[in-house]
């Protein structure tokens, strides 16, 4: 059982990302921008912390940046999630720290596999 | 009596001088040897010789004084031959000198009227004091002249002074532009027909008397006008002429060379501007698809993720049509994308054609209130409208557009419970609507951004809200199309006013 915080702004993602998380039996919680995400991860210190790129606020490259700055959150994997059209966009992820990305639209298998493999180790 | 020139009588007086005392000396001698040789009879005294001989001497002397006179007129005509030689030889080099000043004076890619002023500082000191000189450049466009530039009395006098566009009268025109041939007028009072026609375009030529008209010509195209008139008849001789077509030649080419010079730099600056703008057009363009890719995407990731998840999860009969249901919602959020998007395109760019007619803002507001009332029953929806508002020229389908996006934006991003006020209004030339919400609100920065397609901005907690990010968009081409204007103020956290503004424009006398 781990706990994995979701930063995306879209509602419908959010939903798509806890009914596929369900068989897992991880706990998912939702934020809808970054600064929101951050509050909740300081709270709940997640395992795994997937955000989108583009939200209100403070985007996914900033709040890797927060995580990494934080040496209690710097350990907790991040992945960025990207429309797979921009590659650079991957790449500055990376330089950012980020872990690993999943690009939209990206299906319940991949995620659920995602999680498996950032977790399993 | 006509006197001959000083240097022929010169020479006349010193061909007799020069023959008397030829005859004295040679007759002396004669009379002295006849005498030592003993053939006079009388005896060697000079008086006898005058005495004796008369007949003698007198051809003697008419000999030497026709030799003599012959031999002055000749050095006479020869002397002045050459005289008139090396004078004209000198007057060669001066316009030689003066061809070649203006060649240099005008050879650099100068502006036009920049080059008339040079070659005028030139010719003027070669032209006579009273006469005026005036360059023109002719139009293609127009086919008119404009005067660049003039020197002399008449220079501030139209047509001269700068700036002063000229059309001839056809007589003249078809001389100047046709075969290209110089008119010249020696005096005015001989053509009076002619001359007419010229004072009838321009009176202030009423009193010139001598006047000539020379084409400016290069690469068989006018390029301009030379002109030069006196108020004093027959002030122009061919060498004059000769020197001022040499000269206009000179002036045609640098004219024809400024103007392809103008015009390379101008084309070399639009296409670099051009492309530049191209740069930009197609950054833009690479950068919208990406947002655009982005944004679609998000449906997408619901639909494929959801139809995942009915094909392989175990789920109750109600999960799986709930889930279809998402799936369903996003895949109409999908369309209404994409024909917002295809909408927006095709009013930026032009291809949708406002249908305006005279319409009432009001009663396109009560409609849309009307209709949304049903949708959004957890909102007060409240009208508060000017009844005395003219009517304005607009599309009402458009504007209809307008009210429900703003309408829906104001549901949207207020919480259930809340008034949204919609009020119309005079504003000056324009009828204003505005609409109000106490909602989440709006942070200073992105007060114009929301404009913007695909913005995104912060809706605050547990705000969640799905548009397709074009709603405000296209609310702001419409009204720009109609020739208004649009924008929000916002104080975060209790609200957001958006104002739209609308020209009442000609139609207001209609009712």
């Amino acid at each position: 059982m781990a706990r994995i915080v979701f930063c995306e702004d879209d509602p419908a993602i959010g939903k798509l990302v806890r009914v596929a998380l369900r068989p897992t039996g991880h706990e998912v919680y939702l934020a809808v921008d970054g600064e929101a995400g951050l509050a909740l991860i300081e709270d709940v210190r997640p395992d795994l912390v997937f955000t989108d790129v583009a939200m209100p606020r403070l985007d996914g490259l900033q709040l890797a940046d927060r995580l990494k700055e934080r040496p209690h959150l710097s350990h907790i994997p991040v992945v960025l999630l990207t429309a797979s059209v921009q590659r650079t966009q991957v790449e500055e992820g990376y330089r950012h720290g980020v872990t690993a990305h999943l690009a939209k639209p990206f299906g319940a298998q991949e995620l659920v596999a995602m999680v498996d493999r950032l977790l399993g180790g | 009596m006509h006197r001959p020139p000083r240097s022929l009588r010169f020479y006349l007086g010193s061909a007799a001088v020069y023959a008397f005392l030829s005859y004295l000396a040679v007759q002396l001698v004669y009379d002295w040897e006849l005498d030592r040789a003993g053939l006079h009879a009388t005896g060697f005294h000079p008086h006898t010789v005058f005495r004796n001989t008369y007949a003698v001497h007198l051809v003697s002397f008419a000999v030497w004084l026709a030799i003599a006179l012959v031999t002055g007129a000749l050095v006479h005509r020869v002397q002045s031959t050459l005289t008139r030689a090396l004078d004209e030889a000198h007057q060669r080099a001066n316009e030689l000198t003066l061809i070649s000043e203006v060649g240099a004076a005008i050879s650099g890619p100068l502006p036009p009227t920049r080059l008339a002023a040079d070659f005028l500082a030139l010719v003027r000191q070669r032209v006579a004091p009273s006469a005026t000189v005036a360059i023109a450049a002719y139009d293609d466009a127009s086919e008119t002249f404009a005067a660049l530039a003039a020197e002399g009395p008449r220079a501030s006098d139209p047509p001269a002074v700068a700036g002063a566009v000229a059309s001839f009268p056809a007589e003249v025109r078809c001389r100047l532009l046709g075969p290209f041939h110089t008119l010249v007028v020696q005096d005015s009072a001989a053509q009076p027909a002619l001359w007419a026609t010229v004072v009838e375009t321009w009176p202030q030529l009423a009193a010139t008397r001598c006047f000539c008209l020379m084409p400016l010509v290069s690469r068989d195209r006018p390029m301009g006008l030379l002109a030069l008139y006196d108020d004093a008849p027959h002030r122009i001789d061919d060498d004059q002429l000769r020197l001022l077509t040499s000269l206009g030649q000179h002036l045609a080419g640098a004219l024809d060379n400024a103007g392809l010079v103008t015009s390379a730099e101008a084309r070399a600056d639009r296409e670099a501007r051009m492309n530049e703008e191209l740069q930009r057009l197609n950054k833009a363009k690479t950068d919208f698809v990406s947002i655009v890719a982005h944004e679609f995407r998000t449906p997408l990731t619901g639909i494929r993720g959801f139809s995942e998840i009915i094909r392989d999860y175990e789920l109750t009969l109600d999960e799986a049509r709930e889930y279809a249901a998402d799936i369903h919602s996003d895949a109409q959020r999908l369309t209404r994308m994409i024909n917002s998007q295809l909408d927006l395109d095709r009013l930026q760019s032009g291809q949708i054609e406002l249908q305006k007619e005279p319409m009432q803002l009001n009663d396109v507001v009560a409609w849309v209130v009307e209709l949304t009332r049903e949708t959004a029953p957890d909102h007060q929806l409240r009208l508060d409208l000017d009844l005395a508002l003219p009517s304005i020229p607009g599309d009402r389908d458009r504007m209809i557009q307008v009210v429900t996006n703003l309408l829906n934006n104001a549901i949207k991003y207020s919480p259930a419970g809340t008034e949204v006020l919609l009020e119309t209004e005079r504003d000056g030339d324009c009828v204003r609507l505005v609409v109000r919400d106490h909602g989440v609100g709006i942070e200073p920065p992105a007060l114009d951004r929301i404009f913007e397609p695909y913005t995104r901005i912060e809706t605050g907690p547990g705000g969640h809200v799905t548009g397709t990010g074009l709603g405000l968009p296209i609310v702001r081409q419409i009204v720009t199309l109609h020739g208004g204007r649009v924008w929000a103020e916002s104080v975060p956290g209790e609200g957001s006013t958006f104002h739209v503004t609308l020209p009442v424009g000609s139609d207001e006398t209609k009712e």
